[in-house]
């Protein structure tokens, strides 16, 4: 917002009235947009939400008192109003005010305290969305910046709670975009050195043959382009926190070395001779399955003990379908006061589909689609058709798919009770629109044992079946 | 909710918006809008023959509003008055002021127009000496 010019709207039937207002609001140096009906107002604010609106309240096709609360309602923070009246009464004034406009201002306009007003209204539009985005940015946040109500959910925050204020070694398992790093901060915050660094490394982004010298630190001279001195992630780390993320994609050799790091706790630079206590927390995190990844020789069995002294798993997030909204919401009001947008709901229907999609780059996807979605969108909703086609069509569960599964036989017809479990298991499904966590609550069943009944009884996916 | 007592006149030291005084544009934009006002006045005679007060009063407001924006106090006032006259539903006041109006619309065309001369022929005579 900050790097943005300022946007007036005024919304007055006199174009001779508009021009002159246009005329001082460019001086001022803000842009300008004039309209001379309140349908035009809507029109314009389909196309953009100005900083502030200068509504007349004698439009030929509106009463501007009564534009006041719409706007509010459906600009509720962003744009502010200032009535302009030359007739009105102060109970007129009053009831405005009342009603959400900003403040008045009387015609023949007074330029200069115009200026003012218009400077005072940006000031306040922009400390509004400044608060609107702290406040999403603290008080929906439910465990460190991690968003999730599931169960799973909670008991990676039990989890995390219990181990921060050890010095234990902690593995965090999870695919891609689950929050690992964000998990590993939570640790990070909740152990004892929170006010130590937290250091993360990502161990992909780093060239195989510079891993050692980035994690433990170089001479200078030590090899050729080693110009200087460098202190390594480990060293850096020292009193505080070291995550590394991706642990596989470290060579063997890189994890001998860790390994002796995370017995001895010391370090010795490349080109070094002497050694160095540090005193490190280590967490570390893999989106694979660290016992595949034994046996395909990619993770050394020894590191992997040493590491996950206590493992942490944070499940996909097609797996716990009740944090998608909550999430989804979450990001959208991020995402409005981070572009100053008005999107400020998520149509049920829309979120429907977001609930049904298996979202295979979890929160992170979610989250990008969601900037994406405000980015190119001035509505005040997010609606179905702002949805890609891939939410739309590619949801895992699908109802008119499940419902065709049933085995509908007429009343009198006796089925095996296997065959029964299997019609409870699909309508269960059906009703909670493929929501498997929904439908274990129905059926009385865990999570885990809903799932493992689904595979047994082959129902398949919208997903699959469609490929 | 003061009234707002400042008058358009180029040649005052006194205007609170000073700079305003060296602004070309807003000449230009007072001349179109002094252009513009006699055909809203005609609209009014037009309209009082239908004698549909309310809408003379909702020009003649709008006149008053925008004239003082403007700064052209004089027609603001006179617009004012054709305002009331909407209220008390007096065709002979309405033509009256009417005609007043766009009496002061020539005498402030023609003020703003020989100020506008005089500002360019001082700036070409600073540009000849």
């Amino acid at each position: 917002m900050a790097e943005l010019v300022p946007l007036i709207l005024t919304v007055d039937d006199d174009p001779d009235l508009l021009a002159i207002v246009e005329h001082n609001v460019l001086k001022w140096g803000y842009t300008h947009q004039g309209v001379s009906s309140a349908a035009e107002m809507w029109e314009q604010l389909e196309q953009v939400i100005p900083s502030v609106i200068l509504l007349d309240i004698q439009l030929g096709d509106a009463d501007g008192t009564a534009l006041v609360p719409q706007l509010k309602q459906r600009f509720p923070y962003v744009p502010v109003v200032i009535v302009i009246t030359a007739h009105a009464t102060i109970e007129t004034a009053v009831t405005t005010l009342k009603d959400g406009a900003y403040d008045f201002i009387c015609k023949p306009l007074d330029f200069d305290r115009l200026h003012i007003e218009v400077d005072r209204a940006i000031k306040h539009n922009y400390l509004s969305l400044q608060v609107k985005a702290f406040q999403c940015a603290t008080r929906r946040t439910d465990f460190h910046g991690m968003i999730g109500r599931s169960e799973p959910m909670r008991k990676a925050y039990r989890l995390i709670e219990t181990v921060a204020p050890t010095d234990a070694a902690v593995l965090i398992l999870g695919e891609t975009g689950t929050g690992k790093e964000l998990s590993a901060r939570a640790i990070h915050e909740c152990s004892k050195r929170c006010d130590g660094p937290f250091v993360a490394v990502n161990a992909p982004a780093i060239p195989h043959e510079l891993i050692e010298s980035a994690l433990f630190g170089h001479e200078k001279g030590a090899f050729t382009g080693a110009h200087q001195r460098h202190i390594g992630f480990c060293e850096q780390a020292n009193g505080g926190t070291l995550f590394l993320d991706e642990i596989c994609e470290m060579g063997y050799d890189v994890q001998a070395k860790l390994l002796r790091f995370l017995q001895d706790h010391v370090v010795q630079r490349v080109g070094g001779k002497s050694v160095r206590a540090v005193d490190v927390r280590v967490v570390a995190a893999t989106n694979h399955d660290p016992k595949v990844q034994i046996q395909n020789g990619r993770l050394r069995e020894d590191f992997y003990y040493r590491l996950s002294v206590v493992s942490i798993d944070l499940v996909p997030l097609r797996q716990r379908p009740g944090d998608i909204a909550l999430l989804a919401r979450y990001f959208l009001d991020l995402a409005a006061a981070k572009y100053g947008k008005n999107m400020s709901s998520i149509l049920p229907e829309a979120v429907k589909l977001l609930n049904a999609y298996d979202w295979p780059g979890n929160i992170r996807q979610l989250e990008h689609l969601i900037d994406q979605i405000v980015i190119t969108n001035n509505n005040t909703e997010l609606t179905v058709e702002m949805l890609p086609p891939e939410v739309i069509k590619r949801t895992s569960w699908d109802s008119s798919r499940i419902s065709a599964q049933i085995d509908r036989k007429p009343d009198k017809t006796v089925l095996s009770v296997q065959k029964m479990e299997h019609n409870l298991i699909l309508q269960a499904l059906e009703l909670t629109s493929g929501s498997v966590s929904e439908a274990a609550k129905h059926l009385g069943l865990s999570e885990a044992t809903l799932y493992r009944k689904i595979k047994k009884f082959g129902i398949s996916r919208m997903f699959a079946e469609q490929q | 909710m003061e009234s707002n007592d400042k008058t358009f006149d180029l040649s005052s030291n006194q205007r609170p918006q000073s700079e305003l005084d060296s602004d070309q544009a807003w000449a230009q934009l007072t001349s179109k809008y002094l252009h513009n006002l006699p055909q809203q006045l005609d609209e009014i005679r037009t309209i009082l023959e239908i004698k549909d007060y309310p809408a003379i009063k909702k020009c003649a407001h709008r006149i008053k509003g925008t004239s003082g924006t403007y700064h052209l106090e004089t027609i603001s006032q006179s617009a004012a008055q054709l305002e009331r006259s909407a209220d008390t539903r007096d065709p002979g006041t309405i033509v009256a002021v009417i005609n007043k109006v766009k009496r002061l619309v020539e005498i402030e065309t023609r003020r703003l127009d020989s100020l506008t001369v005089s500002s360019i022929d001082s700036s070409e005579r600073i540009t000849d000496g």
